[in-house]
């Protein structure tokens, strides 16, 4: 489904429908990569927390918040609905 | 042993850094030296080159202050161990003339302008090189926009506003005047210059002084073909007596030290006029090579505290013409210089090595050296992509 | 810290928050992982600034003590060691908090008031009227009773007050030393033409034969001040050139010999103007090149040696500027429209007001690593233009973070103002570490004391 997607592990994002790079945080790298491969939204939270020495609810905010990023600036297709992450 | 020459400038743009230039020059002369390339932003294309630079690396802005950029390039020492140092931009050269002992304290030897040299070509004083014996056009300096009237009674229309650093335009009333000040004020700061337009053909003459007065050499050249920025895509070297004796007189004058490209106008009068000097290489000094007068080379060879013995005048008649390429490149060469600022295209020295090679310097202090760049990860990034 | 649910014995990763940037024309970490471009400011004279926050709150001001008597001696030094007779006297409305202007006064710092009000505060710290120069365009007729009465240095820097000066002095029946404020070409522009007598229309000059052949005041001194964030250290050659030629015309036409020239103020600190290329640190001419340009005119100027002018100078911000800090922190972010990274910060334009001439630097008091990002910092006024920088790198920020800015010192304190908030604590940091509060945190009463409300309208 993200299959647009080439994200490397330096945190170099290329979206191949649009020819657009990005850079991401170490832990953004993280949670894209869960998502690209198959992760369900709902369970980001607690990947951040096993692998990052992070506090639950600020885990959930973050998450929250990257991944409204994500779709706003459309590396999350939310036009077509067939490319939502499943949530 | 193989030098190492760091060059900066690798914006081979329409509007080119002359970086580029100035590596095959040295190229030319020593096809063993290793070449660092020092860019200011991603997508300078020289960074991408093939045959260009050995070692390709982002600097901060100049803007960000002598800190930063002295860390970053000891850094990038610590990595590449630099010999020589070539800046070749206007914007970044006060601070790497503010730097040049503790570069040298570090081996890293440059041959530039010194500070009273490059404040008096500041294109805001370049009236004062009058009182030098320097035939100048009249010019006035504007910190504010208020004063844009008195250019009608001071100098009279046509007149050319020049930015502090960059960009010349010419303006025929005070309605272009303002136009023009904003855009330079905002883009390189304040003052911006306003100088008389002076009728007449435009030369270009790039020159080696050796700070005592003498010249080492000089190529002068005609532009044939511009681009819509007035920058030359082509041109022709000349020579013409006159010329080459104000070239000479005006760096005895100044006492250059280093490289600079003096923009000479031949007036509709006969008379010559210094229209600006830019302490730098031009981005067409590989013309110099190309006419025998390898003037990027002299200036390593001068860093390196060598003899250079004068050239000869450079002959007339040598033609270039830029082209364009379109470069096909790995993505992943992107990815490196995005996400680790370096790519390296030659294995990085060992650092027993290099430091058993190289002559004594001044012991340099701790450094942070930049992590290397995980060559695994890049090279296993993906290139092909699902349609 | 926090430990795994299930299994503490993990360890794992130190935390940056997830963030995605675009790339487009400039990049946010384009310097991979190397450390220029990284930079954080712990501590101030080696106290951190969580103990400070901790203490005293934010937003917070904190001034050096260290920091202003150093620069105060620097300054000094230079023109000392150039010239014989230097005396330098603070610019109060630079900063007038006591405790500012007593370590300037210990160092040997006369005063420079431009209102009755700072006169007064000059006379309440204990200087005497006979080392307070007195300047500015407004000074009400009972102020200058005061003044002539104990002795002050007055600026003339208009005509009528220089009738009113003669009449004071023609009712105390003495004569009145006074200096003569001047204006001047000196080359840079904007040109300062608004105070005192001109000198290249011959104002200057008619003006000092008018005052001479008055009889009741006597010519002291000369006074210009060319200029505001002055970087070209050759305007003040020319200032001190024409002041010095003033003074010799003076002498042979009224054969008194000026005793004092005054340079005023307008030294750069190394703060950084909008329209600034690079760092101001960076461009600031070093004071010893003011120093040079500005005796080596007076030197040159063809002086008898038993008749060299004192040189003073006024200055405040050179002295004050990077001794003053602020300590403001982080009350949230958000990401704008556009993308753009902001945060939010407790101090603004309100208590920062020279952020609309200088690109203030805005350094995290604490860099936790993570990628820097073009952050726009927007002040906690409910304003529009409450901006303390429109972009700087920062690293990943929370609430609570703390962020040192600076220089803040001049101006600042004294243009504050209780507009949506009140004014915020300040603290002075001593030669010995110790931390004194100079000036409490204003409460309610600060601000409404001073009103009155008619009884029909009371609650």
């Amino acid at each position: 489904m993200l299959d647009h997607l080439a994200l490397s592990e330096s945190g170099f994002l290329f979206d191949s429908r649009t020819g657009l790079t990005y850079t991401l945080s170490k832990s953004g790298t993280f949670l894209l990569r869960a998502l690209i491969d198959g992760a369900d939204a709902e369970t980001l939270p607690e990947r951040l927390v096993a692998t990052f020495d992070v506090e639950p609810p600020v885990a959930r905010k973050d998450v929250e918040q990257f991944l409204f990023r994500l779709t706003d600036i459309g590396i999350l297709g939310h036009a077509d609905a067939d490319d939502e992450v499943a949530a | 042993m193989s030098l190492t020459i760091a060059v900066t400038g690798m914006n081979a743009t329409d509007n080119p850094g002359p970086g580029v230039a100035v590596i095959r020059a040295i190229r030319d002369a020593c096809p063993d030296c290793t070449i660092v390339g020092l860019a200011y932003e991603t997508l300078d294309p020289g960074n991408f080159m093939p045959g260009i630079a050995d070692h390709a690396y982002l600097l901060p802005y100049p803007s960000m202050g002598a800190d930063a950029l002295s860390d970053r390039l000891l850094a990038i020492h610590a990595l590449t161990p630099i010999d020589v140092l070539v800046p070749t931009l206007d914007a970044e050269l006060p601070v790497w003339v503010r730097l040049e002992g503790l570069l040298a304290a570090h081996g890293i030897r440059t041959f530039l302008p010194d500070a009273d040299g490059l404040a008096l070509r500041n294109k805001d004083r370049l009236h004062e090189l009058a009182d030098l014996g320097v035939s100048v056009p009249k010019s006035m300096v504007l910190t504010d926009p208020n004063s844009i009237s008195k250019v009608a009674d001071e100098l009279g229309y046509p007149v050319v506003v020049k930015g502090r650093f960059y960009d010349a335009y010419v303006a025929q009333n005070a309605h272009d005047v303002a136009h023009w000040f904003h855009k330079l004020a905002n883009s390189w700061g304040l003052p911006v210059i306003i100088q008389k337009f002076v009728p007449g053909t435009e030369f270009d003459v790039v020159c080696v002084g050796d700070g005592e007065g003498g010249l080492i050499g000089s190529v002068a050249m005609r532009k044939m073909q511009l681009t819509d920025k007035g920058k030359a895509w082509g041109g022709v070297t000349v020579r013409d007596r006159k010329l080459e004796a104000f070239v000479q007189d005006t760096v005895r004058a100044l006492s250059w030290r280093g490289p600079c490209e003096l923009e000479v106008m031949r007036g509709d009068d006969g008379g010559l006029y210094l229209i600006e000097i830019n302490p730098r290489f031009p981005a067409w000094v590989y013309l110099s090579a190309g006419a025998g007068r390898n003037l990027p080379w002299a200036a390593v060879e001068l860093a390196l505290g060598r003899e250079v013995a004068p050239m000869p005048p450079a002959p007339a008649g040598v033609m270039f013409l830029r082209h364009s390429v379109d470069q096909i490149l790995p993505l992943s060469d992107f990815e490196a210089l995005t996400v680790h600022g370096e790519i390296h295209r030659e294995p990085i020295p060992d650092p027993e090595v290099a430091d058993a090679a190289r002559p004594a310097a001044a012991p340099a202090p701790a450094l942070m050296a930049a992590p290397p760049a995980d060559f695994n990860a890049l090279a296993t990034f993906p290139t092909e992509f699902p349609a | 810290m926090s430990r795994l649910p299930d299994d503490p014995s993990v360890k794992r990763l130190p935390y940056e928050p997830p963030t995605i940037i675009a790339h487009k024309t400039g990049l946010a970490n384009k310097f991979g992982g190397a450390p220029a471009g990284r930079r954080s400011l712990p501590r101030i004279e080696g106290v951190p600034v969580s103990e400070l926050v901790e203490r005293f709150g934010s937003p917070l001001f904190v001034f050096s003590e260290h920091t202003l008597r150093r620069t105060y001696r620097e300054v000094h030094r230079a023109f000392a060691l150039r010239y014989p007779k230097v005396q330098l006297a603070w610019s109060y409305k630079t900063n007038y908090l006591d405790a500012v202007c007593r370590v300037f006064h210990q160092e040997g710092a006369w005063a420079e008031v431009v209102s009755e009000v700072e006169y007064a505060m000059a006379r309440r710290l204990g200087i005497p009227g006979s080392h307070i120069l007195f300047n500015g365009p407004y000074k009400p007729e009972p102020a200058l009773r005061v003044a002539i009465e104990e002795g002050a240095h007055i600026h003339i820097d208009h005509h009528e007050e220089l009738y009113t000066i003669e009449k004071i002095a023609k009712e105390l029946g003495r004569k009145v030393p006074v200096t003569l404020r001047i204006n001047m070409d000196t080359g840079i522009q904007p040109r300062w033409d608004r105070f005192g007598f001109n000198y290249d229309n011959n104002e200057a000059l008619t003006a000092i034969r008018r005052l001479h052949t008055g009889g009741h005041l006597v010519l002291e001194g000369l006074h210009a001040h060319i200029g505001t964030f002055m970087l070209d250290p050759q305007a003040y050659a020319r200032g001190a050139a024409k002041l010095a030629d003033l003074a010799l015309a003076a002498k042979r036409d009224t054969g008194v010999a000026v005793k004092t020239i005054d340079l005023g103020g307008g030294l750069p600190s190394r703060a950084t103007l909008h329209a600034q290329y690079g760092p101001g640190a960076d461009t600031k001419p070093p004071v010893d090149d003011y120093a040079e340009a500005i005796t080596g005119a007076l030197l040159a100027a063809g002086f008898p040696q038993d008749e060299l002018p004192t040189l003073l100078l006024e200055s405040g911000r050179a002295l004050v500027d990077e001794a003053g800090f602020m300590i403001t922190r982080v009350a949230g972010h958000k990401r704008l429209a556009n993308g753009t990274r902001a945060i939010i910060v407790d101090a603004g334009v309100n208590v920062l007001f020279t952020s609309f001439w200088y690109r203030h630097d805005v350094l995290p008091a604490v860099d936790r690593g993570g990628m820097l990002e073009e952050t726009v910092v927007y002040g906690p006024l409910c304003m529009n233009i409450d901006v303390v920088r429109p972009s700087v790198l920062l690293p990943p920020l929370e609430a609570g973070d703390a962020l040192v800015i600076r220089p803040v010192g001049a101006y600042n304190v004294t243009q504050a103002m209780q507009f949506i908030r009140l004014r915020p604590a300040i603290v002075m940091i001593g030669e010995n570490k110790e931390i004194d509060l100079i000036r409490r945190e204003e409460v309610l009463d600060d601000l409404k004391g001073p009103e009155l409300l008619p009884d029909r309208l009371k609650p």
